[in-house]
């Protein structure tokens, strides 16, 4: 199993978007996948289901609560896509939990994901790098950096690469997937120049190939509660983008070898 | 004109230190080669004479956290999500699944216990107090157990301790190194499996100094339910004073039956 977290000091990139989108993406191409909402805001869950609010999530796991996973997570339409919600933060809130602890029992969390067989665990978090998201950050294999292609917001590149510097002087093990830009204005010459600044400057294996445009379709996703490629029928061109960031997740973290190394190829007829 | 602002050289440099492997501790390279962490003791004659002691392994102290290291999380939960899958599957046994009462009609004297790991750590905590005889109590194995602590924890002062099975599962108690200690105790019970010395009847104990300035001691008892380790964790080394009486205390929580 691989734990992806993403990170981002800014908020309003898109997080929620790509976590919901890539975590369909991957599920899509057989890869059974946990989106798990460490956001006490619970976007994930508000952006798929009225309902999710008042269901227990991942604050009611970290505080106790709730010891066993298989009781928290939902199942969805797709087989292969299970969503873990932020859960009742304010009781789990009142409730407490040891600050020290949170590393254990997201380890515990990240056991019984893979207990239950789940191949990529996707974790979205809060804006800004806080105790929890750095804790959650450093739980993960890797780490997802969105980041907005305005000025303002590919500014903090360089304070959050240094900050991720610190996790691993600290002994942590999370792996920089890459910087993935998002809300990219393609009629804006200065979102275009901060995309060709941020890839001139920074090698091709720290950046997504593929750019998240800003698009109507995934406000309009978000308002129906659905991933964009569930807005239609047949999934629109923009559904695409998600999975070829989920293709480049896979060569990234080496999800894609993992499953060679294990599963021989099958012919068409077999 | 540049927009993001972001200095080129400063870009460089960050993202070298990224690249970089994550520091590797002390401890963790211990961890990374088992076999020089926990040496083989010298073979063991079973003559007549006392048999000779395994030979003392000298224990370097840790100096950084090992719990840190990535690879030592990520191992430990494989082989804990390994573990958890294998009980599933019905091949190891659940934890805590101790067996009925048993009544034990022997009544061996337990040998004198001899520890023969010979610590390093300069200062030791005098225990030379008496320490009153432990009469175990309850009908089960765990209250019995329970009457164990009851009767080690006041004895133990400042010092966590706890009891796991031959398989690592937690029996009593919790600690704060309940991690670091867990391991510690499973990679010396495989390296004395592989060495054999168990078969002379002369478990070694295990003295080390951890990365969070505390030391444990691990007292291998041998009961009828099994290996039991009984694992102590205390700011300062314990003496050997009281070890016989707290491996015999465990051994007899076990054996005894009402």
């Amino acid at each position: 199993m691989i734990a992806i977290a993403t990170a981002s000091q800014k908020g309003g990139v898109g997080k929620t978007t790509l976590c919901i989108n890539l975590s369909y993406s991957l599920a899509k191409r057989g890869w059974s996948t946990l989106l798990v909402d460490t956001d006490p805001q619970g976007g994930v869950g508000l952006s798929l289901a009225r309902s999710t609010r008042s269901k227990l999530g991942f604050y009611d796991f970290l505080c106790g609560a709730e010891r066993d996973l298989n009781r928290l997570v939902l199942a969805t339409r797709l087989p292969e896509l299970q969503i873990l919600p932020a859960g009742q933060y304010d009781a789990a809130a009142r409730r407490g939990w040891a600050p020290q602890d949170v590393p254990t029992r997201l380890a515990d969390l990240l056991r019984a994901a893979e207990l239950r067989g789940v191949d990529c665990l996707i974790m979205d978090t809060a804006a800004g790098l806080n105790a929890m998201t750095e804790s959650v950050v450093k739980a993960c294999d890797h780490v997802i950096l969105p980041q907005q292609a305005e000025p303002l917001a590919v500014r903090s590149v360089p304070h959050m690469l240094e900050t991720l510097s610190r996790f691993r002087s600290e002994g942590a093990g999370v792996k920089v997937a890459g910087i993935l830009l998002t809300m990219v204005m393609g009629e804006s010459k200065i979102s275009q120049k901060v995309v060709n600044e941020l890839r001139t400057l920074l090698p091709p294996d720290m950046m997504f190939e593929q750019n998240v445009p800003r698009l109507n379709s995934f406000l309009e996703a978000s308002a129906m509660g659905v991933p964009v490629a569930l807005l239609k029928r047949n999934p629109p061109p923009e559904a695409l983008i998600f999975d070829q960031i989920a293709a480049e997740i896979e060569q990234r973290t080496g999800l894609v070898q993992d499953r060679e190394a294990s599963h021989s190829h099958a012919s068409l007829l077999d | 004109m540049q927009v993001s602002w972001i200095d080129e050289t400063d870009m460089t440099a960050l993202l070298g230190r990224l690249r970089d492997p994550v520091p590797s501790t002390k401890a963790d390279q211990e961890f990374g080669d088992a076999g020089t962490l926990f040496e083989e003791p010298a073979v063991i004659q079973p003559a007549a004479a006392p048999a000779p002691l395994p030979a003392p392994v000298r224990e370097e102290v840790m100096e950084t956290k090992a719990e840190a290291h990535p690879d030592l999380e990520d191992f430990r939960s494989r082989l804990q999500a390994i573990r958890e899958r294998a009980m599933g599957a019905g091949l190891l046994p659940q934890p805590v699944a101790l067996p009925p009462e048993e009544i034990h009609d022997e009544e061996d004297e337990p040998e004198e216990y001899h520890p023969p790991v010979v610590d390093d750590t300069p200062q030791v905590i005098p225990q030379s107090t008496a320490w009153q005889a432990f009469e175990p109590r309850g009908s089960s194995a765990m209250e019995r157990l329970a009457s164990f602590a009851a009767w080690a924890e006041p004895n133990l002062r400042e010092s966590e301790f706890f009891v796991i099975d031959d398989q690592g599962d937690m029996l009593w108690g919790s600690s704060s190194h309940q991690e670091l200690v867990l391991t510690m105790v499973m990679a010396w019970v495989a390296s004395s499996r592989m060495s054999a010395v168990f078969a002379f009847n002369h478990a070694p104990l295990l003295r080390r100094a951890m990365a969070s300035g505390g030391h444990l001691l691990a007292i291998p008892c041998p009961t009828r339910l099994g290996l039991l380790h009984l694992a102590v964790t205390s700011a300062e080394p314990l003496s050997d004073d009281h070890l016989p009486e707290l491996r015999h205390a465990l051994i007899a929580a076990m054996e005894a039956a009402e």
